[in-house]
């Protein structure tokens, strides 16, 4: 049948607005039963679609939306407390009314849909209603004489006549409030067989069942009796009338209002949403179409400007820039006629929440904010998907157990909560729960084990980068697959997804406290800001979003590294891995490492790109390449310049594919990661002294002791100059006056000149300097490196320019081979790490040079719960600790390090002033326990420890790393 | 430039747009040709398969630009007068084919196709529909879809273009 286009077109577009709004207000209504406004709203609701229904002649519509109406007027009639069955009938209803409208919408004409078992399924929860209420609510005000034929459906149980079923049938009968046959006759076959409990076979012997005993009128003689409606209770059929009743005289009452359509039901509630008069419909592609002329306009003004202003005419100039002006205006407002509010794909969280948690059997509560933030529409298609997968994920392996959630002390309903805030340009949306977070333990063992990376440096990494990896591909932490959620694809898909219109995804968890999921993405993806960029003669485009910083790297800055081919720059102690994009895109060989960075973040990643220079940033209109280029992951686009010129537009995600680094770049990365995470423990003691007036600092690493004595103390031997030292050992002495090619001048009245014992345990040798300023313990950060012999740099030491002196061109000068012989063992033990826990600063002074002199990686920390902080996220290779400590001690430690799996091998020693009784149990805790002040055998322990273990750990590492950790 | 006679409208007719390339005169379905433009500024897109020569911007549209010459295995070309003949395919994009020079439109009948005579090179093989036998000259009639297509890169191909350090 051919429908009045126009009116159909009205009719959807009413009923559409209405109906999403429903799923909100049932579940608002299952929070709250007893409010009646709400029951009023949904009402109309159903209603006024019903209605319209006989007016355009779609029949199967009306009996779906009429049996739902029917519903939900003996609910509001007979002020029945709707439960979660009803509530999801309801929604069901609604999900059944939706599919006609979509069918229509689609057609323009009535589907053919078969909802027969709903209808059965609603009315007979409309007798279910009718027969509860009748022993609950109207019970108590039935007239006193019907009390002996009270015998209402609410007494008969499906035990009374099912009984024989099982147990599990019954409950199913029970859950779907079916209690008497007649309710079972009425619902029907195939409702019955699709119980999940229930076997067609069962289903056939339940309905043969229920159909004798209605027959014989046995159970049933009691539904009769309550079946009359309670005649205290309004019916709900007159209500209705009444509404539309009112229309009429109202209309007659201001005439001047007849022209209007529909006057507005005079409902007491907020459902009927006041519709802007001044609206009108507007095809989705015709605002395409006018997005892409905009488009067109705005580099044609780009153009137009730039020629107007090389003009230099002031006239042209007023007048562009008017245009200028005006083509903003227009593509702002145009942009904004494409906006929605995120509300409408939030709309449907509630609903997806609601049955997760049913079916997983839990409680969970949403929260929405910022609902109404607005975004194109185009991007708001693309989140739609991986929202829900979050929020499926979230229900799923976030939010725990009702059980779990009580044992952990928190509410047992866990709450999800979703929030959309517009940042200069871009949408944050922040989903969290209050959940059991993500192990990132769990994380890492899972990525190794599929060999995403190896066990190294999975311990090496911090535990929030670790959390990104579940957004790689196969991943996912839960171990159980639920049927709901997670199938090793997912996450992974949701970050593609996202990245695909121009967003960035992160993830930040904190195990017990829950997980929070941000989404970043720009408001509108055809107009983006990007950064215009030269490499060699060709210009590129860097989406701003992708973009934290840039960097100045001229080929003199100390920053530059290779390690294993990969270049890095040094930055705020890290090193950021860089890709070189002239080599990258084939433009040329051997880049030289020069030019301007900009560093570029992902989520998940940080990298540099190296470019030559950096123009600025501009508003780009975002062009699709053509079929050339598909495969090409480099690029996201291209665009105009104001110039005409055509510019390719990068896809940093793209690029950060291409960077592949080697194990050992990847290596050192983790190993500047953990320099930056222990950057507050990484104090060096440095020794200040002075030659002539200058001051000099020198790292204590390698210092022993310091010793003064008479000039004439200094033999020559050849062209050389000793010492005698302790036990008659002769030790090379260089001057350091001598050295830098400055003279000596003594403190006055001094007769005895000082001198740096330089060891590492094997070689000895003297500095001679002038005097001996102070030992301190900083931070010690070369701020302008120099390329001179002798010198790392210049530092602030005590707020003077002070120059530190490099001790290893020192050594290499006075004894040449010295790094020769031992070279290879010390190279190798380099990269070892130790924790040393200890809370008196006077023994970490005494120990950490001696350590550092090993060329151990140290890591200091005050006492046993620092300890632990530190051991949550990495791996040394030994843990050294004293015992007494405050807050925890040595043995409560050494207890906590065996309870922790990835700690399992990792020797244990104590150092301690008094040792424990050999008889002491606890001294087993240890693996060894050594006395303090005793420096021999600590440094024999350590090497023998040490050097059964980690002659693995690390081949090679760059000599600049290691000339960058002396600094 | 050519002793051809209008055909008579009898038949079947197409239009023709005559185009050489080296030694080799093309003729290329006139409904299939948007324009015919002079170079335009190009910017080069690293990395893109050989057949590209860059991206040209006709009007506000972005317009990938192929060397036919390129694709046929002949030298580069030495000047930059060429033509570009702006061709659609049936996916909705433009392509710019780069063509050595542009003869005229011509009408020709169906009937007068003959197949492409297998001395011709390989490649017109794969990307004429025929061949049109004129008085000095053989006029091969590409089929544009196939000629771009051609000039795509196969999925065996993707993994070019990737770095490794």
């Amino acid at each position: 049948m051919e429908m009045d286009e126009e009116l159909l077109a009205e009719f959807l577009t009413e009923s559409n607005e209405n109906m999403a709004s429903i799923e909100e207000q049932l579940m608002e209504l299952e929070a709250s039963p007893d409010d009646e406004e709400l029951v009023n709203a949904i009402f109309r609701t159903i209603h006024t679609v019903k209605g319209s229904c006989g007016f355009l002649g779609l029949k199967g519509l009306e009996k779906t939306a009429h049996a739902g109406e029917n519903l939900l007027g003996k609910i509001r009639s007979l002020k029945f407390r709707v439960n979660e069955d009803i509530v999801s009938l309801l929604l069901a209803c609604a999900d059944g009314i939706n599919e006609y409208l979509q069918g229509l919408e689609e057609s323009s004409a009535e589907p053919e849909l078969d909802h027969s078992a709903l209808i059965s399924r609603l009315q007979a929860a409309e007798r279910l209603v009718d027969s509860m209420a009748g022993a609950g609510v109207a019970a108590p005000k039935a007239e006193p004489g019907r009390d002996d034929q009270d015998i209402t459906v609410a007494d008969i149980t499906v035990a009374d006549w099912a009984g024989d079923f099982d147990a599990s049938i019954q409950a199913a009968l029970i859950a779907q409030g079916w209690h008497t046959p007649e309710l079972v006759m009425a619902a029907g076959f195939a409702p019955l067989r699709d119980l999940d409990a229930v076997m067609p076979a069962d289903a056939l012997k339940i309905l043969g069942l229920a159909k004798k005993l209605v027959a014989a009128g046995g159970v049933s003689k009691a539904k009769r009796d309550a079946k009359p409606e309670p005649k205290a209770v309004p019916v709900p059929e007159p209500e209705i009338r009444t509404v539309e009743c009112t229309v009429e005289p109202e209309k007659q009452q201001t005439p001047q209002q007849q022209g209007r359509p529909v006057p507005v039901p005079p409902v007491q509630g907020k459902a009927v949403k006041p519709k802007s008069a001044g609206s009108i419909r507007v095809d989705v592609d015709l605002l395409d179409a006018l997005m892409n002329q905009v488009g067109e306009l705005v580099l044609t003004r780009n153009r137009l400007l730039q020629m107007v202003n090389e003009s230099g005419s002031m006239e042209f100039m007023r007048v562009g820039r008017e245009i200028d002006q005006v083509t903003e205006r227009l593509q702002s407002q145009l942009l904004q006629t494409r906006m929605q509010p995120i509300k409408t794909i939030w709309s449907s969280v509630p609903r997806v929440v609601r049955e997760m948690a049913k079916s997983l059997n839990k409680r969970i509560a949403v929260v929405m904010e910022g609902e109404e933030t607005e975004l194109d529409r185009s991007i708001l298609n693309a989140l739609k998907d991986p929202l829900t997968h979050i929020i499926r994920n979230s229900c799923d392996h976030g939010v725990e157990m009702s059980e779990a959630r009580r044992a952990a002390g928190k509410p047992e309903q866990g709450v999800l909560k979703l929030e959309a805030v517009q940042e200069s340009g871009h949408i944050v949306i922040t989903i969290s729960d209050d959940g059991g977070g993500i192990d990132a333990a769990r994380v890492k063992a899972k990525a190794v084990s599929m060999g995403v990376m190896s066990q190294e440096s999975a311990d090496a990494m911090p535990d929030q980068a670790a959390l990104q990896l579940i957004f790689n591909a196969g991943l996912s932490t839960t171990e159980k697959v639920s049927h709901l959620s997670g199938r090793g694809v997912g996450m992974d898909v949701v970050k593609t997804s996202i990245e695909k219109v121009g967003g960035s995804i992160d993830l930040t968890s904190e195990l017990g406290k829950g997980t929070i999921l941000r989404i970043r993405i720009p408001l509108t993806l055809a107009i983006i800001s990007a950064m215009i960029v030269r490499c060699l003669d060709r210009r590129f485009a860097i989406p701003q979003i992708s973009i934290r910083e840039l960097l100045s790297a001229p080929a003199s800055s100390n920053d530059w590294r290779s390690i294993g081919g990969q270049p890095f720059f040094r930055l705020r102690g890290r090193l950021l891995p860089v890709l070189e994009l002239a080599s990258t895109l084939k433009l040329a060989e051997d880049v030289p490492h020069a030019g301007s960075i900009v560093v570029i973040d992902i989520g998940d990643r940080t990298f540099g790109i190296l470019i030559d220079e950096i123009f600025g940033a501009e508003e780009i209109v975002v062009k699709p390449l053509g079929i050339h280029f598909q495969h090409l992951a480099q690029y996201g686009g291209c665009s105009i310049l104001g110039d005409g010129s055509v510019i390719p537009i990068l896809d940093c995600n793209g690029l950060a594919q291409m960077m592949e680094l080697s194990e050992e770049a990847d290596h050192a990365m983790n190993i500047a990661d953990s320099e930056e995470s222990f950057s507050l423990h990484d104090l060096q003691y440095v020794l200040v002294f002075r030659q002539e007036d200058h001051r000099y600092a020198i790292p204590m690493a390698l210092v022993e002791r310091l010793e003064k004595f008479p000039p004439e103390k200094i033999e020559s031997a050849g062209p050389n100059e000793v010492l005698q030292y302790r036990n008659g050992e002769v030790i090379p002495v260089l001057r350091w006056g001598g050295l830098i090619g400055c003279g000596s001048h003594p403190e006055e009245g001094e007769d005895e000149v000082y001198g740096l014992i330089l060891s590492d345990g094997h070689h000895r040798m003297c500095l001679q300097v002038d005097a001996i300023v102070d030992i301190l313990e900083i931070p010690l950060e070369i701020k302008k490196p120099s390329q001179e012999k002798y010198f790392l740099g210049t530092a602030v030491i005590l707020e003077q320019a002070t120059e530190v002196v490099d001790v290893f061109d020192i050594i290499k000068q006075a004894v040449p081979d010295w790094f020769n012989k031992s070279t290879g063992a010390e190279e190798e033990s380099k990269r070892q790490s130790i924790l040393f826990v200890e809370d008196t600063p006077f023994f970490r002074n005494l120990v950490v040079p001696v350590l550092q002199a090993m060329n151990y990686e140290i890591w200091t920390v005050a006492d046993g719960r620092e300890a632990c902080d530190i051991l949550k996220d990495k791996t040394p290779d030994m843990i050294l600790t004293d015992i007494e400590m405050p807050n925890m001690d040595g043995y409560a430690l050494a207890d906590w390090i065996a309870g922790q799996a990835h700690l399992k091998g990792v020797p244990v020693m104590a150092l301690t002033a008094t040792p424990p009784d050999e008889h002491d149990e606890r001294r087993r805790k240890f693996d060894d326990v050594l006395v303090k002040f005793d420096r021999h055998s600590l440094v024999e322990h350590l090497q023998r420890t040490l050097g059964a273990h980690g002659s693995d750990k690390l081949s090679s590492v760059d000599a600049d790393i290691i000339a960058a950790d002396q600094a | 430039m050519s002793g051809l006679m209008p055909v008579k409208k009898t038949q079947q007719v197409s239009e023709l747009l005559t185009c050489r390339v080296g030694q080799q005169w093309l003729g290329l379905q006139v409904k299939q040709v948007r324009e015919v433009v002079s170079p335009q500024p190009r910017t080069e897109m690293p990395l893109a398969p050989d057949a590209v020569m860059g991206l040209i911007n006709l009007r506000g549209r972005v317009i990938t630009q192929l060397d036919v010459r390129k694709v046929i295995g002949l030298p580069a070309r030495e000047s930059e007068s060429f033509r570009v003949a702006i061709v659609e395919t049936l996916s909705g994009e433009a392509f710019g084919l780069v063509m050595d020079e542009v003869g005229a439109v011509i009408e020709m009948d169906l009937d007068m196709y003959e197949k492409t005579p297998k001395t011709l090179d390989r490649i017109w093989q794969d990307v004429s529909e025929g061949v049109l036998k004129q008085d000095d000259r053989v006029l091969v009639l590409v089929d544009v879809e196939r000629f771009i297509a051609m000039t795509i890169p196969q999925l065996n191909d993707l993994d070019e273009g990737r770095v490794l350090h």
